[in-house]
């Protein structure tokens, strides 16, 4: 058949009931012609109607041969198992609402979670060529940093070429952004001009930005991202708005859907010529000549940065994909994740196969007759499969819904970065479903499509079930479905169990200071000079007030997170110049915080703008630049710094405990801190740039309760700055663990949801069970078996197939071990305490989903039983 | 309609309708029917019912094309026509017939 006549086909099965009336009325003209004719040869009309019908042969038959030529018959078939299996799903509710759930929770835990591996890992980034964008990284032997200094930055602009285009991207900083009555706090991003061009956007309205804004003393601009626009609302080219409080020409807004890299709101130039002291640049290019191309100019540069001085000669460069840099960072955990979920999956189709080969079992009769009227076994095995894919195809349904509310509470447990993605099931989500949904109807219905086709006609259907033996061959298959699905549960159970106990221990990390009742409110001071001290001043007095507020502190960044780091000095050592995390802190900080106080003396309310310039430094500062003598009276002095900015020598009058500011693990970085009255205002500005402050409220109201009342106090006595974030300490110390508790929550969901599935296999396996052989027990009991053997044999059954799964699923672990051990932070990736309690679990779980069943069977009265029989 | 009637034999209805049509150009079914009975001058049986099966199989195929019409007395009718496919399919059908009706009459020493 052709292709074309295979269209036609389809088209003749899909208008079956409009070619069925059209061939009626054909018919009817036919024989009312026939009719007319033989009344014209002299039959009288009724014997003329009757030969006509006669020679017409049978009408029935003429109906259904055209029908069969007009349609594809398997297509009419297909459709005639599906309706079969509506119908046997609508008679079985109970068993039919179980088996779409199971799919359902499969299928659903699946599309969540592809959503996010999709929109990561596969998904190509929303840029024009996406494969042609790529990050700048330097590295110095083996240490890979991709921040740049305002040197090499600087002859970067001078790459490019046909070939390639360049951009610098500063540091992303919160900025307050006032205009009217609005005061929002926003994400502002510093970029070079070629920004937009490597990104491979133009500005949907307005301009991008020119040479003349990046110069000293330019009029301020800003380009405005698409949702930032329409909030504001109108038509803002051209018009001013308040940036840290200055005001700022609108160039441009950009175009709807483009989202910023690095995630910002607004972008603003990059003065390159001001800003070249720190390493905060990253810089993006976009690669038109391919990889060769790319690699021999990087060659070329790298060599001309270090012949002009730039970098340093160890210090090497090479470009990584934008699309790998990004999802580098998540890569295994989602990975790890898919793998489990599949399993989930997996556990769910061996359960529904389960269900389906009893369903089959009690239908053998019923099989084995239509099989005794002529349906081929071809014909059974594709009623049977038809009738999975039906369940599987309810189940697929359903199971999207479930992974919309899945996607949401996945991306409430993620660390942030993944939810920045704009993530959402979507078309190739669907796709992705559908193909999984058939894959799982295939997969379900499989084992008793394979049992049917080998049905013993006679057996089943003179047998019945009343037959003793005959269930034994078809239960192993049972069985070893049963096994496949606690095995995999214990695989589930014990990674979830390995990366909660990970969880724990990073619990128990001291960070170096109590979060306990803390709640930190940021905010963008937008004044750099001496009005900010005076704000601060008058802020701490009369916070200090308000109700529920025990105790107020300020510092230059949030306790636990990153701070600005400055290159320090320390004359009289010869350690080189390095960055050193700085801090501005208020009287009281450190008892607030509980940092320990190791010697000297903390920073007070002796330590004002006229008193002598002090610091305190951590034990991890003292120990760096100290090693053997005593930090207390030694000087330290920010080095490379603008006359402007330039702060005084200090000298160091204590010593702290260190706190964790970059993560739970690794060691603690060198830090000094500082008291903010002596902190000159040139240092503000350079300290904000980059970092929002952060108000520290000793306080039992809620974060959102505090932020409220305090807001109040500060509008009073400066209007329009925004709390840009409100938090409690325990959320930012939660942060450092948000990967690990991420994995470990859905770990734990999905092992929980596979020993929910395995159990309802169990009982479902000795229940079936139980009423199969339920006269062969009431044989075993009217010979004399106690009722306590009976439950014996029946828990017995269960707890067998659970050892081996858990016994299987204990050997399959011992090779994935290695691919956990990366996620475990240095915990052991065999754990024996684990893998007992996991066993334990499973044993259990296996008893007491046996137990009904296994008690029932022990309730059996021979005497009833063996007389129904 | 006696007992000497004898059935139209397997695959050759096609080939009548196709002739038929090709002779008489658009036409119904019951005038098609018609024509076989006449030609074969009753010789052969024809299941009328056999027809609408076969004119269904071959519009599938695209040998014959169809639209309903109205007949000489008026009544609505649907009207069979060849197609070019349908002429070329039909001539190289006959052949292949003629072949094979010499091939298997010299066989069973039959002359023509």
């Amino acid at each position: 058949m052709t292709a074309g006549g295979v269209a036609r086909r389809l088209l003749g099965s899909l208008r079956r009931r409009r070619a069925e009336v059209e061939l009626e009325e054909e018919i009817g003209f036919h024989l009312a012609m026939e009719t007319e004719e033989n009344i014209r040869r002299g039959l009288p009309p009724e014997r003329a109607r009757r030969a006509a019908e006669r020679s017409f042969g049978r009408r029935g038959h003429a109906v259904d041969d055209a029908h069969r030529a007009r349609g594809l018959p398997w297509l009419d078939d297909v459709a005639a198992d599906a309706g079969l299996a509506l119908r046997t799903l609508r008679r079985a509710p109970g068993f039919s609402v179980a088996v779409i759930l199971l799919v359902a929770l499969g299928i659903g835990a699946n599309a969540a979670v592809f959503t996010v591996v999709d929109g990561v890992l596969l998904r190509p980034l929303p840029y024009p060529r996406p494969d042609q964008l790529a990050l700048l990284q330097q590295f110095r032997a083996g240490e890979t940093n991709m921040t740049h200094d305002g040197r090499t930055v600087l002859d970067l602009e001078r790459w490019n070429d046909q070939t390639q285009t360049v951009a610098a991207i500063g540091p992303t900083a919160g900025v307050n952004l006032v205009r009217d009555s609005l005061a929002l706090h926003v994400r502002a991003q510093p970029v070079s001009r070629r920004y937009l061009e490597v990104m491979g956007v133009g500005p949907e309205r307005g301009r991008g930005f020119e040479q003349t804004d990046e110069r000293a003393g330019a009029a301020p601009v800003v380009i405005l991202g698409h949702d930032l626009a329409r909030r504001i609302g109108g038509d803002l080219v051209g018009q001013r708005l308040v940036l840290s409080g200055v005001s700022h020409t609108v160039a441009g807004v950009l175009p709807r859907g483009f989202r910023m890299f690095p995630p910002a709101d607004l972008l603003i130039p990059l003065h390159l010529g001001l800003e070249a002291n720190g390493t905060n640049y990253t810089v993006i290019g976009r690669l038109r000549g391919g990889d060769g191309t790319a690699t021999q100019r990087l060659a070329a540069a790298t060599a001309a940065l270090h012949q002009a001085g730039s970098v340093d000669r160890e210090i090497g460069l090479r470009w990584t994909s934008l699309r790998d840099d990004l999802s580098e960072l998540r890569r295994p955990t989602l990975l790890l994740l898919f793998g489990a979920v599949g399993l989930v999956l997996l556990i769910a189709c061996a359960n529904v196969a389960g269900l389906l080969l009893i369903k089959a079992q009690r239908r053998a009769a019923e099989l084995a007759v239509r099989s005794a009227l002529g349906a081929g076994p071809g014909r059974l095995v594709r009623q049977l499969l038809t009738e999975g894919m039906v369940y599987a195809l309810a189940g697929g349904l359903v199971g999207i819904g479930l992974a919309h509310v899945a996607l949401v509470g996945l991306l409430r447990l993620a660390p942030s970065d993944l939810t920045d993605w704009g993530l959402g099931i979507d078309g190739r989500v669907l796709l992705f479903s559908l193909g999984l949904t058939i894959l799982t109807g295939v997969a379900c219905a499989l084992a008793p499509a394979v049992r049917a086709s080998r049905v013993d006609l006679r057996q089943a259907v003179t047998g019945g079930a009343s037959g003793v033996a005959a269930s034994a061959p078809r239960s192993r298959w049972r069985r070893g479905l049963l096994v496949g699905q606690v095995a995999l549960c214990t695989l589930l159970l014990l990674g979830a169990g390995l990366l909660t106990r990970t969880l724990v221990e990073l619990r128990r990390v001291d960070p170096g200071f109590h979060a306990g009742s803390i709640v930190a409110m940021t905010m963008s001071p937008d004044q750099s000079d001496s009005s900010l001290q005076i704000f601060y001043a008058r802020a701490l007095a009369e916070a200090g007030q308000v109700p529920g507020v025990r105790r107020i502190a300020l510092t230059s960044g949030v306790p636990g997170r990153r701070v600005l780091n400055l290159p320090l000095e320390v004359p009289g050592t010869d350690a080189p110049l390095r960055a050193i995390n700085w801090r501005y802190v208020s009287p009281g900080y450190f008892e607030m915080l509980g940092i320990e106080l190791e010697s000297g003396r903390f920073l007070g309310d002796r330590d004002s703008a006229g008193a002598q310039p002090v610091t305190v430094v951590n034990r991890a500062f003292a120990r760096l630049y100290f090693p053997d003598g005593e930090p207390i009276g030694r000087q330290v002095r920010i080095a490379r710094f603008a006359p402007e900015d330039a702060d005084p020598p200090r000298t160091i009058v204590g010593v702290v405990g260190d706190t964790r500011d970059v993560g739970l693990t690794g060691d603690p970085e060198p830090s000094i801190y500082v008291a903010v009255a002596q902190v000159p205002p040139g240092l503000f500005a350079v300290a904000h740039r980059f970092f929002d402050m952060c108000w520290l409220i000793d306080t039992d109201l809620s974060p959102a309760i505090a932020a409220n009342r305090l807001g109040g106090v500060f509008r009073s006595l400066q209007p329009g700055v925004p709390f840009s974030e409100v938090t409690s300490l325990e959320d930012v110390l939660g942060a450092h663990m948000a990967g690990e508790r991420f994995l470990a929550w859905l770990l734990a969901a999905f092992a929980l949801a596979a020993l929910c599935i395995a159990i309802t296999g169990i009982y479902g396996l000795t229940a079936y069970s139980v009423s199969q052989r339920s006269r062969e027990i009431a044989i075993r009991m009217a010979l004399g078996a106690s009722p306590g053997r009976v439950l014996r044999g029946i828990l017995g059954e269960a707890v067998v197939v659970a050892v081996v799964g858990v016994v299987v699923g204990l050997a399959a672990a011992w090779p994935l071990g290695p691919v956990l051990r990366r996620f475990l932070r240095g915990a052991a990736s065999f754990d024996p305490a684990t893998s007992a309690a996991v066993a334990a679990v499973l044993l259990s779980a296996a008893v007491l989903a046996s137990l009904v069943p296994a008690t029932r069977a022990a309730r059996i009265d021979p005497v009833t039983n063996l007389r129904q029989g | 309609m006696g007992e000497k009637q004898t059935e139209v034999p397997y695959g050759s209805l096609d080939l009548l309708i196709l002739k038929t049509l090709e002779g008489l150009g658009s036409l119904h079914g019951w005038g098609i029917a018609r024509r076989i009975e006449q030609v074969c001058d009753s010789m052969l049986q024809l299941g009328q019912g056999t027809l609408y099966p076969a004119l269904v199989r071959l519009e599938q195929d695209g040998l014959i094309k169809s639209k309903w019409g109205t007949s000489d007395n008026g009544r609505r009718a649907r009207f069979y026509a060849l197609t070019p496919r349908g002429a070329r399919h039909m001539r190289v059908e006959i052949e292949e017939w003629v072949r094979v009706t010499g091939v298997i009459a010299a066989a069973l020493g039959v002359s023509r």
